[in-house]
């Protein structure tokens, strides 16, 4: 077992699509097998609850199964897969967005149940295994951008069009996002360590994003 | 020292370029001559990068990976026993000849669900989008093939059905017409009179003595995907054969039943 959805298989998935649409009953439970894991990170990391995050999945799956004479091939099943869920999860979000009565620190707590952590930044150690449960104590708003701008890399002209508001909104939801996130993943480094520690501006780590346009140099 | 200084959020908006030309020179400005700032925006940068070089995946729970396979087999079993229209107005004016004849009525009413629900529920919606489409003179054609009989239709409806169970019986049961074959063995495997307590006596007792059949047994039943009654009855004709009957309620007759299925004793 590969974390490779892609790993070695009999058929790939345009077949396992023909199949599907052509009454296959087991078809689409292979592609289903295939993805979900690569499709839960998505819906996990999106919602930052798990409760959400399988109802959102399923939601996405159901809608595939019955979309799957629509999919034409345009792109990849698994970009086709990836986006139905990833609309199924902004559902939710925008829902929970219209609900005032389903105020953050109710999610909040619910995500510290999950994540095992107490609310305290000091209990989470940076390392990657964090990431949920850091991704978790977001408002569900600026963690929808995030993880679909800086996880997802999806362009953010098109996350503004899946969230419904502008360009502008999605970058400042992400800026304050990355800021809420940076104690708890970067945590700053003890005065005795620091001094040990290399100098920090200059290991800027090889990052996915080139410094974006307000860099001014 | 730390008036001067730029919070993370302020940082991370400058990163993205969303401060006014005026503000950005001087958060620039400050960068250049604070190391401390520099290290918070390089740390910003490192979000960004754990980010982006987390795992693709995680391991779907186990519960999860449970809940999806249950939505799918219902998917795969179309949205089973739920829109019996299509046999009911056939077998309705036919339940009491149609179970004199026992060996058919069972497969006749399987039949009728086969056809409402078949193995995939994308064609059906394609065959339902074509009899609507059709319009003109194929449409009533299309529906009587179906077995949606009008009144005068009935023995095409007759033809069509009884053509039918061969297909549905080869085949496997579908996952609910499966639960509820199950369902009919244990209401008989229990034997008649069975834990009925006296107020439930006459639960069912409507629906047998329309049919004139035998009462076998009752059990509350969701395998349609809504709290019904299962009566399971059987004929004289053939005492391995027994019928379950979802119903509405405990004194609903034949006009009301939801669905129907024959299934063999071993």
């Amino acid at each position: 077992m590969t974390a490779d959805p892609r790993g070695d298989r009999t058929a790939d998935d345009d077949v396992l699509m023909r199949r599907h649409v052509g009454g296959d009953p087991d078809a689409f439970g292979e592609l289903v097998r295939r993805h979900r894991d690569r499709l839960w990170a998505v819906a996990l990391r999106t919602l930052g609850d798990p409760d959400d995050a399988a109802d959102a999945l399923q939601d996405g799956f159901i809608n595939a199964y019955r979309r799957a004479k629509s999919y034409r091939g345009d792109a990849a099943v698994t970009t086709w897969l990836h986006r139905i869920v990833v609309n199924a999860c902004i559902d939710r979000v925008r829902k929970a967005a219209a609900r005032p009565s389903d105020p953050l620190p109710e999610s909040n707590d619910r995500s510290m149940t999950f994540a095992g952590t107490g609310p305290d930044p000091a209990d989470f150690v940076a390392t990657r295994l964090d990431v949920e449960a850091a991704l978790a104590t977001l408002p569900s708003e600026q963690r929808a951008a995030l993880v679909l701008v800086d996880m997802e890399g999806v362009p953010v002209a098109e996350v503004a069009e899946m969230l419904g508001c502008a360009v502008g909104t999605v970058k400042s939801r992400c800026a304050r996002a990355r800021a809420k996130l940076l104690p708890l993943l970067v945590p700053q480094q003890r005065e005795g360590n620091r001094a040990a520690a290399p100098d920090v501006p200059s290991t800027s780590r090889p990052s996915r994003s080139t410094p974006p346009g307000g860099d001014p140099r | 020292m730390t008036t001067g200084h730029l919070d993370a959020t302020r940082l991370a908006e400058h990163a993205e370029g969303l401060l006014g030309a005026s503000e950005a020179a001087a958060a620039q400005a400050h960068l250049q001559e604070c190391a401390a700032c520099r290290a918070t925006a390089a740390r910003l940068e490192s979000v960004t990068a754990m980010l982006a070089t987390a795992p693709p995946t995680l391991p779907t729970p186990a519960h999860v990976v449970a809940k999806l396979d249950r939505a799918l087999a219902d998917e795969n079993a179309g949205t089973p026993l739920r829109a019996p229209v299509i046999q009911l107005s056939w077998f309705r004016r036919k339940a009491p000849q149609l179970l004199a004849a026992a060996a058919t009525v069972g497969v006749l009413g399987f039949a009728g669900w086969a056809i409402t629900t078949g193995s995939d529920g994308g064609d059906d919606a394609e065959e339902a989008t074509t009899a609507e489409s059709g319009g003109g003179e194929d449409a009533p054609e299309e529906a009587a093939d179906a077995g949606i009989a009008a009144d005068s239709d009935l023995q095409s409806a007759d033809e069509e059905a009884a053509a039918e169970p061969l297909q549905a019986d080869d085949g496997e049961l579908a996952a609910p017409a499966a639960a509820l074959a199950d369902q009919i063995r244990a209401v008989a495997e229990q034997g008649p009179g069975a834990e009925r307590d006296a107020a439930d006596d006459t639960c069912g007792l409507a629906l047998a003595d329309e049919l004139g059949a035998e009462l076998v047994g009752t059990a509350a039943t969701d395998v349609t995907g809504e709290a019904a009654v299962l009566v399971v009855v059987r004929s004289d004709d053939d005492p391995a054969v027994v019928h379950g009957w979802v119903m509405p309620a405990c004194d609903a007759t034949v006009d009301e039943a939801l669905n129907e299925l024959r299934v063999e004793l071993d």
